[in-house]
């Protein structure tokens, strides 16, 4: 197993190695690999599949024209995203959706005034569709740790806010989900 | 329960399967063709960068040895314009035979080739001391064409020059008889 994501990192290397080089071929190649997942992360941002395509291929080009710099502290895919998210937040905050501090986000009732969210039985589906209707704030900060993977104190650094703040936030946001999912039931039940 | 984190990285493969567009690969080539081309141009321009500076460099020496050429031209245009009396011209020309003639005694007197190519060496320099002193005296010869001391000047010039070789080749000749001890031309 090891053996064999040694030799997928070995390939990969070479094919960024040749992109560095302008090889055309090895650039497609690179493409190919990562285009699905970098489109699905910008599309969960921006929620638009037009944006999401332009700032995926635009964060491609991105890239390679700066292979030079690229050090290899991470994978090629981890750094490939960060410029897909950094792109994605920039459009969302162009379209005047500015994030809100944690102070002016509107109040979640207590958790005690719901059934235990983590006992609402939801489907994947379900979540899928309920996070495209957060707002901005919302949505942002839990596709980044749902999602892509990042911890509060990676999102703090990628949103430039506090690591407090994002704690906050995070947790009001999945609460706001969860109360999103059983209210599109009508299953908002209270104790 | 429901672990909505665990749930969600359990089944990420699921929130990842929407796909762009059809035709987004061949719009991704195409792009990547328009934004290399701005590489290459910004490659070019570097060479284009290094190309204009050594053009310049060579423009500017062009420039500078052509004024410092044509100022010469000049000069030996404007020695060449003069115009002297029939006389002046022709006491010119007879020291200059003399002093052309003694020059090619060089090759008879000295002990040999080598010799005789290092004194007509030295001999030139001291004739082409004499003719930078020439240009002088004719500078000023053009601004006072009936000035008899220029005109004088200019005849002495000539006759040093004759003076000049025939120095040497006396000296030459004096070695040969072993007249000067100590000079690299004595047989002693």
């Amino acid at each position: 197993m090891q053996k064999n994501s040694t030799y997928i990192e070995k390939k990969h290397k070479k094919l960024v190695d040749a992109c560095a080089r302008d090889d055309r071929k090895a650039q497609m190649e690179i493409y190919d690999l990562y285009f699905k997942a970098m489109y699905n992360t910008s599309y969960r941002i921006v929620n638009d599949s037009f944006m999401a395509e332009d700032i995926m291929q635009e964060s491609f080009l991105d890239a390679f024209s700066k292979l030079s710099r690229f050090e290899w502290r991470s994978s090629f895919g981890s750094w490939l995203k960060r410029i897909v998210i950094n792109k994605s937040l920039d459009a969302i905050r162009k379209k005047s959706i500015q994030l809100q501090s944690v102070d002016e986000l509107p109040e979640i009732p207590n958790e005690e005034n719901y059934t235990d969210f983590e006992q609402v039985e939801y489907r994947l589906e379900e979540v899928k569709l309920t996070i495209q209707k957060l707002s901005e704030n919302y949505k942002v900060i839990l596709v980044l740790h749902l999602f892509e993977g990042y911890d509060h104190k990676e999102i703090s650094q990628i949103l430039s806010i506090p690591y407090n703040n994002v704690r906050v936030r995070y947790i009001r946001a999945k609460k706001k989900l969860l109360e999103e999912i059983v209210k599109s039931r009508g299953l908002h039940v209270l104790n | 329960m429901f672990d909505l984190e665990k749930n969600i990285k359990d089944n990420l493969a699921y929130f990842n399967e929407k796909e762009p567009d059809q035709g987004h690969r061949d719009r991704f080539a195409s792009r990547l063709t328009e934004n290399l081309q701005p590489t290459k141009r910004i490659n070019l321009s570097l060479f284009s960068k290094i190309a204009a500076a050594i053009l310049l460099i060579i423009a500017t020496s062009y420039f500078v040895f052509d004024s410092i050429n044509s100022s010469s031209e000049r000069d030996n245009l404007f020695i060449t314009q003069i115009e002297y009396s029939d006389e002046l011209t022709n006491i010119q020309s007879y020291y200059d035979e003399l002093s052309q003639t003694a020059l090619l005694q060089f090759d008879e007197f000295a002990p040999n080739e080598e010799q005789a190519l290092l004194l007509k060496k030295k001999a030139k320099k001291k004739m082409d001391n004499l003719d930078a002193n020439l240009a002088m005296i004719e500078k000023e010869y053009v601004k006072n064409p009936q000035c008899e001391k220029l005109k004088e000047a200019i005849i002495t010039n000539k006759k040093m020059k004759v003076e000049i070789v025939n120095n040497m080749i006396d000296q030459m000749g004096n070695a040969q008889r072993g007249y000067h001890a100590g000079s690299i031309y004595t047989n002693f």
